[in-house]
């Protein structure tokens, strides 16, 4: 059943003297209790599609057409006060830096409490009850007493555990996890991707995790979404990507990888083409070893290669 | 509160209040090292053209005969018993004087600070958070011109067009037109007392008396307020746990809450300063206005080669300062745990 | 990052007159300011009536076309009298925040530098002055000493020594932990040296930025010791003391004799107000 649909999503970044094409038409389906990752390069976009749907966009980017279909309602459309009642209760987004992410004047207990009394209730007892609840699902040790507990007190992993416990608070039907492990050590980064799955096991939550780094993707997720300058080359299982991937860029990608996993270096040629000049092609092209005459002339399409398996490549469209 | 805080807490006040009574001791000796010095305190108490009799005499009234190390003490005995001196020109004890001029400082002061905390505020939240608007630029330019301008000068050119021009301010003698007889006297406050005796008039006027004064005083301090407010919401603002705070969902009210209490103790130590300064540096304002306070007491004082009432109100000056700053600091780590480890 | 000193002079002139027609408030700042200064050099030399020469015929008159600002209680005549204050103000003004900032700038220096106990007691004696009010001071030391030029000086430098040495002291402490500074110590130079060659000349850019506001300080302070009559005596002109001259009289509408002096001040002041503001948000981004 799927949960939010973005249905063609263009988004510009308008700047003193020109737009930067962010997104170039996103299509993404999310169906519920899907663990999706997307994946690609800083710049590709994946940040800005997933705060397209909160709408907590900078206030220089535009949205230049696409629908955002979540409840039948077009997210895009709703005013900021709308959109105020949805975040945190129906859909969460966490980001990267947990420590910064609190606020350092108030015990934890009380900013998880805020998201309680703010979506479910004014009963501070309940809140209070619930508060302690949620940071026993997230392996807080002590939760009773941590509640007192002020952010600065607090190690990297612990405060990352109190964001998840914030966005867990209401049981959200869609949680993001923009680049949650970057920046952390190794050992904790697999503390963290087990701990956010083992809460949401039993739940319906649809889980998105972004990361440029596939291996956590890989470990964590059953689908991925490969983007590549504001596009989204290809979708399909994980181990579709890993053992049958199609588009070209994505292919460098896991072989990449696999090379980290085997301790030899590969890379892709070439970088990524620039933001603020329209591409008419596959902006793939100026990297791709396949390249053909269509792919400079003209966008591929995404189309269906099989059953839960996606690509936008003109050498597979026929 | 759990035992290891607690221990925090106790260490980080008694290291404050310790400092706070070195500070307060240097201050009294260096103002008894500053008596010693003015002229001869003799000439000054009993003028220099007396019989060496009578000289005499005094000196030894005043117990300049003695050892410094011994006026020392006298001094310090004195002091904690509250002798302040005696004023040449009222004849009263200082202490009685300071007493009966320090509720019209405090009051002018008082209904300053708390318009000018509640205006900073506001006018600095408003215009950190929208910055392009008319009222964040205007509120930036007028700041600059509040503390260009010179209070005394302002004062002079408001009485000028609103009481010489216009006659809607009383005449700038005082706290109270001089035909209404105020006779309660519970706080020394005119607002206070003049509403708890019933007596509409006396408040009405009172309230008169005081517009212009604070109106220059709210002018003059306001964009120190305003410029720390504006300042530090708008780092505020960029921080990640306000970003996060959005993403969660939570209102615009709980945002701001969240803010005002991550600016609250910078904010709180600069308001009790600036009310420190009301109290003891709004000389030229009760001169313009023939403001019965401490610092028209002191100019009077001086004027009159009197150096008790001057050295006491100094005096009372530093502790205030001092006192205000303890205060705010304490309040500060109530409010920022962070605040007291340094 | 590490400028020599004539290359930041420069920089200083170019950012001027780069920014001239951009930034409208600041240009208009800036000439005023060398208006005045120059008014106020040449002032013995202008065509204009002798500031102290008394009219007693033409007391308390209204601006005219023979006197421009009009005259006060003795018949001098305000025009002049309010420019060739400028010389005394200015003059005070930046002797005494140059010593001031000097000595402060140097024990800013050693504090940082050398941290420790000397650096807690100089951070309490300036949190000492700090908050004790100038104007008290002010009437402290017209109790020792007298009024006059001395008095107003010692105020003011002793007032600005506690803002130079925090600032320093700061800037002293973020620069220490440069490579740069770090090398030279390495590599033996004498502590003096370091201080003196190395790290002031380059906290000397921040401090070039609070230049300008504490001159407007200062001559708010010795405009308001004039005005309580604690600063310069008259008959010496002093926008502070000819502000006094004028307040009996401003009940009875003559606003002219505390008018003119005081706007000539508030300009003066907010003119270099806005120059410090604007170099030291420059110096922040050129960092």
């Amino acid at each position: 059943m799927a949960l939010l649909k973005i249905e063609d999503l263009k988004l510009d970044i308008e700047n003193s003297n020109q737009n930067i094409h962010i997104l170039h038409g996103i299509n993404l389906v999310i169906n519920e209790r899907d663990r999706l990752g997307l994946v690609g390069e800083s710049g590709s976009g994946k940040t800005m599609t997933m705060r397209t749907i909160v709408q907590l966009l900078p206030k220089k980017a535009k949205i230049m057409s696409g629908k955002v279909i979540y409840q039948n309602q077009n997210l895009l459309e709703k005013t900021e006060k709308e959109m105020e009642n949805i975040r945190g209760r129906e859909i969460s987004i966490i980001f990267q830096d947990a420590t910064s992410a609190l606020n350092p004047v108030y015990p934890i207990g009380k900013q998880i409490s805020d998201i309680y009394l703010r979506h479910k209730g004014r009963d501070k007892r309940k809140a209070l009850e619930e508060t302690v609840d949620i940071l026993r699902r997230v392996s807080f040790p002590k939760p009773s007493e941590s509640v007192k507990a002020f952010p600065h007190e607090l190690s990297g992993g612990m405060s990352q555990r109190v964001i998840i416990a914030m966005a867990l608070m209401c049981s959200p039907k869609l949680l993001i996890a923009d680049e949650p492990t970057t920046g952390l050590d190794v050992t904790i980064q697999n503390q963290v991707i087990d701990l956010i799955l083992d809460v949401i096991k039993e739940t319906d939550v649809a889980f998105v995790l972004i990361s440029h780094d596939i291996g956590i993707v890989t470990k964590a997720c059953s689908k991925i979404a490969v983007m590549y300058a504001g596009h989204i080359v290809e979708i399909g299982t994980t181990r579709i990507i890993l053992e049958k991937a199609l588009h070209p860029y994505t292919k460098g990608l896991v072989r990449c990888y696999k090379t980290i996993l085997g301790k030899r270096m590969a890379y892709i040629r070439g970088s990524t083409p620039e933001l603020t000049k329209t591409i008419s092609g596959c902006p793939f092209e100026s990297r791709c070893d396949v390249a053909m005459d269509i792919c400079k002339r003209q966008k591929p399409k995404s189309i269906q290669f099989e059953k839960e398996h996606w690509v936008a490549c003109h050498k597979w469209s026929n | 509160m759990n035992k290891n805080s607690f221990r925090n807490w106790f260490r980080f006040l008694s290291r404050r209040i310790i400092l706070l009574l070195i500070v307060l001791i240097l201050i009294t000796s260096i103002a008894f090292f500053v008596t010693r010095f003015i002229g001869s305190p003799v000439y000054l108490m009993v003028g220099s053209q007396r019989s060496e009799e009578i000289i005499e005499a005094a000196r030894q009234e005043l117990n300049l005969d003695k050892p410094l190390s011994v006026q020392y003490f006298i001094y310090i005995n004195d002091l904690l018993h509250g002798d302040l001196g005696i004023s040449r020109f009222t004849y009263n004890p200082v202490i009685d004087d300071l007493k009966r001029k320090l509720p019209a400082t405090l009051e002018l002061a008082t209904v300053s600070i708390i318009l000018i905390s509640i205006l900073g505020i506001i006018l600095g939240f408003t215009a950190a958070v929208k910055r392009e608007s008319f009222l964040g630029k205007f509120a930036n330019w007028i700041s600059s011109i509040g503390v260009s301008v010179a209070p005394f000068w302002l004062a002079l050119m408001l009485i000028f067009l609103f009481y010489f021009i216009f006659r809607i301010v009383p005449a700038p003698i005082g706290r109270i037109d001089s035909n209404i007889n105020l006779t309660a006297h519970y706080s020394g406050f005119y607002l206070i007392d003049s509403l708890l005796a019933g007596n509409i008039d006396a408040f009405i006027s009172s309230v008169y008396h005081l517009i212009l004064p604070v109106f220059v005083l709210v002018f003059t301090t306001t964009p120190y307020i305003f410029k720390l407010v504006y300042s530090d919401v708008v780092e505020v603002l960029r921080s990640n746990y306000i970003q996060n705070a959005r993403a969660f969902g939570l209102k615009k009210i709980t945002i701001y809450r969240y803010i005002l209490k991550n600016i609250a103790p910078s904010l709180l130590t600069l308001i009790a300063l600036n009310f420190a300064v009301l109290i003891s540096a709004d000389i030229v304002i009760e001169k313009v206005f023939s403001w019965p306070g401490l610092g028209l007491y002191a100019l009077n004082a001086m004027n009159n080669s009197d150096y008790c009432p001057v050295i006491s109100i100094a005096l009372l000056a530093a502790i205030v300062y001092n006192l205000l700053y303890f205060l705010a600091d304490t309040f500060s780590i109530i409010i920022d745990p962070r605040w007291g480890l340094e | 990052m590490y400028y020599s000193l004539k290359k930041r002079g420069n920089n200083v002139l170019r950012f001027v007159l780069i920014n001239y027609k951009s930034h409208l408030k600041l240009s208009f700042a800036v000439t005023f300011l060398v208006l005045i200064s120059i008014l106020a050099i040449i002032a013995p030399f202008l065509p204009i009536n002798e500031p102290t020469k008394t009219d007693m015929f033409n007391t308390n008159a209204p601006p005219s076309h023979e006197h421009w600002f009009g005259t006060d209680e003795n018949g001098m005549d305000i025009f002049s009298r309010t420019i060739n204050a400028a010389r005394y103000d200015l003059i005070i003004a930046i002797t005494a925040v140059l010593i001031g900032s000097t000595i402060g700038i140097i024990l800013g220096a050693i504090a940082g530098y050398v941290g420790g106990l000397f650096e807690n007691i100089i951070e309490r004696f300036a949190e000492m002055i700090q908050g004790f009010p100038y104007i008290l001071f002010g009437m402290l030391i017209y109790m020792m000493i007298g009024g006059g030029i001395a008095a107003l000086i010692i105020v003011i430098m002793v007032y600005n020594l506690p803002f130079y040495a925090k600032l320093v002291r700061s800037e002293i402490k973020s620069l220490k932990n440069i490579p740069f500074v770090q090398a030279a110590i390495c590599a033996g130079t004498k502590p003096y040296m370091i201080v003196f060659k190395h790290l002031i000349p380059n906290a000397l850019p921040t401090i070039f930025g609070q230049f300008p506001l504490s001159a407007a300080s200062a001559i708010r302070f010795v405009a308001a010791l004039s005005f309580l009559g604690l600063g310069i005596p008259p008959p010496t002109p002093e926008w502070g003391s000819m502000i006094q001259l004028g307040a009996n009289s401003i009940i009875f509408g003559k606003w002219w004799i505390s008018g003119f002096p005081g706007l000539t001040l508030f300009f003066v002041v907010w003119a270099l107000n806005s120059l410090g503001v604007s170099l030291q948000a420059y110096i922040k981004k050129e960092n």
